[in-house]
């Protein structure tokens, strides 16, 4: 690695500049709250930990890089944003509709995404874990879940 | 992948559909009712409201289920009752906190107007709690030797902002003496500190007056507590002269069962008589008595009358605190 | 006393308690291993059903599903690389090293019976010297002790982050950063939190550990599975347990875990996660074996382990004695028995020695009971690693998202973990350890907490006096050092000596 900005110096970049921006807001922030006369106020300590903060980016910029092969990632990152992006889809539904109805779906979806295209075992152990999820935690531990949003109809 | 879109959304419909037709509720309950508690599973509001769940349960004949919807100090359950459909299907049991104290200090996404009150389930006063070895016996012993020492004894909160520091606070500021503060995470921080001597002074109710070495110097209400003759309230500590600021150093722990604004009047007025009749009940009291707390039932316009007053008062006292500390 | 005891042992031998007791034993054992599912949710589940029940029986549920939840979450620490709890972290470095070499039934039987002695260890300290112990808890529970504790704790960051130190800071202090969002512990007053009320109270545990492990590591598979590294299968049909010769080299270690796991359970404010780190790390310093942490040892099991379930026992003691829990969990607990009419605290050893000695005797069953748990629970888990990768994954997002969900009931919880998972992936490429964002995750509230009123204790007292005050403190702050400077020097030494020659 010959050039002057590669992964790492990037990535001690974007570290410094988290630690920059934060330290800025500890000066910027107003307590909305009284204050009790203590030794510490509210934003030293965390001022402290920015500061080291700080200082571990800086160090981390001037080491020198180990060189690493990301071409795995590159190739897996489609399907890492797919998987992130099903799992998203999945806590959506799971607010509105529930748990059974959204694991099912979930888990279906899941399992063609992932390569297990065999409908017909995928289907009943979606289901299956889905009817088990609910018969365990909502049915035998009555703890309450998320509620479809048409049960609000009944 | 269209394929299963399709398969998706005839799966949604289909659900949706065979849900639908539903004729408009004649006898309330006819499904599970929810109480929303805005803290963890185990904690004291939890306890409370699980108690009157099964009370409320027994009269119903529906499941009443508690959930514990548990983030940003309160917040979080408080909106998820704002929130809800007024159908009298969730409710909330809430402690005083974040319903009359919290949004005098921060912005919340809610305001009493953003509640409907169906009655207040206890009441327990805020004890002065000393050590048990304390040479201190009563409350005026205390004052005198603060007085006389200055800046030498510590008084422990459960954090700034939290009701015994409210109380505390307030009544050092009122009786001109000083203390220095030294903020704990809870009850059970404090009252370890106070019995390695390393705080002096907290505030909590009566329920910690049998678990720990502590005695009560002063009852933060009016009048003394039945259970507790012995036990000067403020008012009798208050110099004669200045009787007219004894009102404002009344603290007390309460919790109230309430629903969002817009519940239906019959609605209301059911879920009224089953309360009073769920905390009538001798197990329920029996219950609370065992953590510690003494029932104080109030119908939904006392409480509604009691969360207005508190709430007021809390506004004078906080806006004072805030305004010496700039 | 002897009275006492044989009360406690009728009341907890009868059929509901022994009931209570053995379900309580097997669920927390199989939801403790659910990837994603841990503690927390073993114990809140647990609560509505105890306020239903008799005295002994809810304290032996809770005994039961406590003592072996912790336990649950190494199975799957070691099978699946997804620790239920932080406490489960350095089990998963030893106990995945191992199950990857094909040693996953050795690396079970180590972890079972580590934690067994642990938990009994503790028993017997808590029948033996109880109020004693508890004396020790108030005397040295001021906040510079704890802070020093914590310390400890934090120190062993470097230990943990062997090779790349400056990663292990960064990470390091991230975590206690991220610790610091919410409400300042001392003021109140709102730092972080960016105008959103959703961050008014922090972030919570359970989101960070199920990003941190499950979720992590289902990003890490997919990752597998797209590139061309091919991941080691793992299989394990049954536990196989040490030998009693094996024990041979370890019994120093097990000892010195089990004390500090006691030791830090009795005093308040630090719990089971600092206790593990640290007697891990302290093994990774002075065990015979040291030069095999990482890649598999059974003597860093046998750390982690035995510490970890050491403090169940001694949090036990502060909890019953004087009312104050040494661990969130155990303040679950303390509620529970008070709603039982029995009100722990200084009177509870006075006035019902049965109910103590109960619980007491509760814990040593729920231990003994972990050996049937593990042995049925790993053979059903033996099953469910062997499915096809896809199913074991959405079955690991099902249980994180159940997780996370079921303790506090927040959707924002969820987005939260999901947005630490991707975090936690990023970190693992990279290299950066997550051990250390954890431990600074875990230890950064109650660090700050007690600083701040060391300050205010302090005063104007000029610094050496204040710290004179507590010699417990003063060693406490040398072991910190020592744990924090060894790994930085013995490369250091080992560099200068070879120049030397």
């Amino acid at each position: 690695m010959k050039a002057w900005i590669n992964g790492k110096t990037l990535l001690g970049m974007i570290f410094l500049a988290v630690g920059l921006v934060l330290l800025r807001t500890t000066y910027l922030e107003r307590p909305a709250f009284f204050t009790d006369p203590n030794e510490l106020g509210s934003l030293t300590y965390p001022r402290y930990l920015i500061f080291g903060w700080i200082a571990a980016s800086v160090l981390y910029l001037v080491t020198p890089a180990k060189s690493k092969d990301w071409a795995n990632l590159r190739r897996s990152l489609p399907g890492l944003a797919i998987v992130t992006g099903t799992i998203a889809l999945y806590i959506i539904m799971f607010e509105w509709l529930g748990l059974v109805a959204s694991t099912f779906l979930f888990l279906a979806v899941f399992f063609q995404v992932m390569g297990y295209r065999d409908l017909r075992r995928g289907l009943p152990i979606a289901a299956f874990c889905a009817v088990l999820a609910w018969l365990v935690f909502e049915k035998l531990l009555e703890v309450p879940m998320p509620q479809a949003f048409w049960t609000d109809f009944l | 992948m269209i394929r299963k879109l399709f398969t998706l959304f005839a799966a949604l419909s289909v659900l949706a559909l065979s849900g639908m037709p539903a004729p408009a509720a004649q006898g309330y309950p006819e499904r599970p009712i929810t109480i929303v508690v805005p803290f963890g599973a185990g904690g004291e509001t939890d306890l409370v409201a699980r108690m009157l769940a099964d009370n409320m349960h027994t009269i119903f004949g529906q499941n009443v289920v508690v959930q514990n919807i548990v983030g940003a100090a309160g917040v979080t359950g408080m909106s998820a009752i704002t929130s809800a459909k007024p159908d009298g299907y969730t409710l909330g049991v809430v402690p005083s906190a974040p319903l009359a104290m919290h949004p005098h200090m921060r912005q919340v996404p809610y305001s009493l107007e953003s509640f409907e009150f169906i009655g207040r389930i206890l009441k327990a006063p805020y004890i002065v709690l000393v050590n048990k070895t304390s040479p201190w016996k009563t409350f005026d012993d205390m004052i005198k030797d603060m007085k006389a020492n200055p800046d030498k004894y510590f008084w422990a909160s459960s954090g700034v902002g939290s009701v015994p520091y409210i109380a505390l606070m307030n009544l050092f500021n009122e009786f001109g003496v000083k203390v220095k503060h030294v903020p704990f995470s809870g009850d059970a921080d404090a009252l370890q500190a106070m019995a390695g001597d390393r705080a002096q002074i907290y505030a909590s109710t009566a329920g910690v007056l049998g678990k720990y070495d502590v005695k009560g110097l002063a009852l933060l209400d009016a009048e003394r507590d039945p259970l507790l003759p012995d036990l000067p309230s403020i008012k009798e500590c208050v110099p004669a002269d200045k009787q007219q600021w004894a009102s404002m150093l009344y603290v007390s722990q309460w919790m109230a069962l309430i629903g969002p604004k817009g519940l239906p009047a019959d609605v209301l007025a059911k879920l009224n008589a089953a309360m009073g009749q769920a905390c009538a009940a001798p197990e329920f009291v029996a219950d609370l008595k065992k953590l510690g707390l003494v029932p104080g039932y109030q119908d939904s316009k006392a409480c509604e009358a009691f969360i207005r007053e508190e709430s007021d008062r809390n506004a004078v006292t906080i806006k004072k605190l805030m305004q010496q500390q700039q | 006393m002897i009275d006492a005891i044989i009360q406690a042992v009728q009341m907890t031998l009868t059929p509901e308690s022994l009931t209570a007791l053995v379900i309580g034993a097997l669920f927390g054992t199989i939801i403790g291993a659910l990837p994603g599912l841990g503690t927390a949710v073993a114990i809140t589940v647990c609560i509505p059903f105890t306020l239903k029940m008799g005295n002994a029986s809810a304290i032996a549920l809770l005994n039961g599903v406590y003592a072996t939840s912790i336990y649950g979450g190494s199975i799957a620490a070691v099978l699946i690389n997804t620790p239920g709890t932080p406490q489960s972290a350095c089990t998963g470095f030893e106990g995945y090293a191992m199950a990857k070499a094909g040693k996953a039934g050795e690396a079970l039987g180590w972890v079972t019976m580590a934690s067994v002695v642990g938990g009994l260890l503790s028993c017997v300290a808590l029948m033996v010297a109880a109020p004693q112990l508890a004396s020790l808890s108030v005397a040295y529970g001021g906040p510079l002790e704890i802070c020093a504790l914590i310390c400890m704790g934090l120190a062993c960051i470097t230990s943990l982050s062997e090779g790349n130190q400056l990663k292990g800071m960064l990470a390091g202090i991230g975590g206690l950063f991220l610790a610091t969002i919410g409400s300042d512990p001392l003021s109140g007053e709102l730092r972080f939190t960016f105008g959103t009320q959703d961050l008014v109270a922090g972030i919570d545990l359970m989101p960070v550990v199920v990003g941190v492990f499950p979720l992590a590591e289902l990003f890490f598979r997919v990752y597998e599975v797209h590139s061309d590294s091919t991941p080691t299968p793992i299989d394990c049909r049954r536990i196989i347990f040490p030998r009693l010769k094996h024990w041979a080299g370890h019994v120093l270690t097990l000892i010195r875990s089990s004390l500090i796991g006691i030791g830090l359970g009795i005093l308040p404010g630090t719990g089971a996660t600092a206790a593990t780190f640290i007697s891990y790390s302290t093994a990774k310093r002075v065990s015979k074996f040291k030069d095999n942490f990482g890649q598999g040892e059974p003597d860093g099991l046998v750390a982690a382990e035995s510490s970890n379930n050491a403090v169940a026992g001694g949090a036990m003691i502060p909890t019953l004695a004087l009312g104050i829990p040494g661990e969130p969990v155990m303040a679950l607990m303390l509620a529970t028995l008070t709603l039982h009419g029995i009100t722990p605290g200084v009177r509870l050893m006075l006035d019902n020695p049965e109910v103590v000695y109960s619980c007491f005797f509760s814990l040593t069953l729920a231990n003994l009971l972990i050996i049937p748990a593990a042995i049925i629970t790993v053979f059903g888990f033996g099953y469910i690693i062997r499915f096809p990768t896809a199913v074991l994954l959405g079955i690991i997002v099902l249980c994180s998202i159940l997780g996370v969900y079921l303790p506090r009931g927040n959707m924002f919880d969820i987005w939260m973990a999901l947005a630490i998972g991707v975090v936690a992936f990023g970190m693992r490429l990279g290299d950066f350890p997550v051990a250390p964002l954890l431990i600074g995750y875990v230890l950064g509230p109650q660090f700050e907490y007690r600083i701040g009123q060391a300050a205010i204790y302090k005063g104007d007292m000029s610094l050496p006096a204040y710290l004179m005050t507590s010699p417990l403190a003063m060693i406490f702050f040398a072991v910190s050092v020592f744990l924090l400077l060894s790994p930085l020097v013995r490369p250091v030494l080992g560099f200068a000596r070879s120049r030397c020659r």
